[in-house]
C-alpha cells in the first residue's frame, strides 16, 4: 500500500512551467475566432436583435463553470477523501476558481441580456438567484481555502464543500421546469431536437469547443501553478 | 414617381428587430475583460513562483 508520505513527495513534484502555454494561445486564439463569427457571419434573431449573440457566450460559459467545472470540483474532492492524493486537492481547487471565473461571466452576461430584453438588469427569480447561490458557494468555497492554513484541514473541508456545492447544479439546471420565471427554457440541453437554425447552432458548438478548450487550457495552467506553489512551500518549510 | 410624391409619402414603418448591438458589444467587451483579467492573474501568479524558485 501507497505510504502518504510516498504520495505526498511524488504529487508534489512540479514539472517547469513553460515559458509560452501554447494551449492557451490557441484556446484565446478559437475564442476570439468565435466572437468574429457570432458578431459579423450569424444572423441575429428576429425578435431580440443582436444582443441575442451573447448566447454565444453566456451558455457554453455556464455548461462549463457550473455543470464541468462543479463536477470535477466534486468528483476530485470526493476522490481526495478517499485517497487523500494531493493532486486530487489541486484539480478540485483549480476547476472551483476556473468555474467561478466561469460563472462571473455567466451572471455578467446574463445581467446585460436581461437589461436589453427584460428591461431590468436583475430579477429575483429562480434560475438567476440558484445560480448566484452557486457563486457565492464557489466564492466561499475560495476564501475558505485561504483562511485555513492547516494542509489536511483545508483540503478536508474543501473537499466536503466542494461535494455539497455538486448537489445545487442539478437543481439550478431544473429550476426553468419547476418554477414559473423570466429564464427562457433551454433551447439545446432539452430532450428532441435543438430549438435553433442550423446557422446558429453552428456557431454555438464552435463556441462551446473554444470555451471547453478555453476552459481547460485555464485548468491546466492554475494546476501547473497550485504544483509548483506547493513545491515551493515545501522547500521552504523543509 | 416624382419627388413631390416621394416626399409627400407616409414614413415607412420600422420592421426587423430592434437595434440592441449596444448591448452585444457590451456583453462581448465584459466577458473580455473577466477572462483577461484572470488570463493576467494567472500569468502574475507563474512569474512570482519562477521568481521565487
Amino acid at each position: 500500500m501507497t505510504s502518504v508520505s510516498a504520495v505526498e513527495s511524488r504529487s508534489t513534484t512540479a514539472r517547469p512551467l513553460p515559458a509560452v502555454d501554447w494551449l492557451l494561445v490557441l484556446a484565446v486564439l478559437a475564442v476570439g475566432a468565435m466572437a468574429v463569427r457570432a458578431i459579423l457571419y450569424t444572423p441575429a434573431d428576429a425578435a431580440l436583435g443582436a444582443v441575442q449573440r451573447i448566447l454565444y457566450i453566456h451558455v457554453p460559459s455556464a455548461i462549463l463553470g457550473m455543470y464541468v467545472a462543479c463536477t470535477i470540483m466534486a468528483a476530485c474532492g470526493g476522490l481526495f477523501l478517499w485517497l487523500k492524493d494531493d493532486r486530487l486537492d489541486r484539480i478540485s481547487e483549480s476547476a472551483a476558481e476556473v468555474g467561478f471565473v466561469f460563472l462571473t461571466v455567466v451572471l455578467a452576461t446574463g445581467a446585460i441580456w436581461g437589461k436589453s430584453s427584460w428591461g431590468t438588469a436583475w430579477a429575483w427569480e429562480p434560475r438567476l438567484t440558484s445560480a448566484l447561490f452557486l457563486w457565492f458557494v464557489l466564492l466561499s468555497y475560495l476564501v475558505l481555502r485561504d483562511a485555513i492554513e492547516n494542509r489536511d484541514t483545508r483540503a478536508r473541508l474543501s473537499a466536503v464543500l466542494g461535494v455539497l456545492a455538486l448537489l445545487l447544479v442539478p437543481f439550478i439546471h431544473m429550476t426553468v421546469y419547476l418554477f414559473r420565471g423570466l429564464h427562457p427554457d433551454p433551447v439545446v440541453l432539452q430532450p428532441g431536437k435543438p430549438k435553433m437554425p442550423p446557422e446558429m447552432l453552428i456557431t454555438w458548438l464552435f463556441a462551446v469547443g473554444a470555451f471547453a478548450l478555453l476552459f481547460f487550457a485555464l485548468l491546466r495552467l492554475r494546476y501547473r501553478w497550485a504544483t509548483a506553489r506547493d513545491a515551493r512551500l515545501m522547500l521552504e518549510q523543509a | 414617381m416624382s419627388m413631390q410624391d416621394a416626399t409627400t409619402q407616409p414614413p415607412a414603418e420600422r420592421t426587423g428587430p430592434p437595434d440592441t448591438s449596444y448591448y452585444m458589444k457590451l456583453g462581448y467587451i465584459v466577458a473580455g475583460v473577466i477572462f483577461a483579467a484572470y488570463i493576467l492573474l494567472m500569468l502574475r501568479r507563474i512569474a512570482s513562483v519562477r521568481r521565487g524558485s
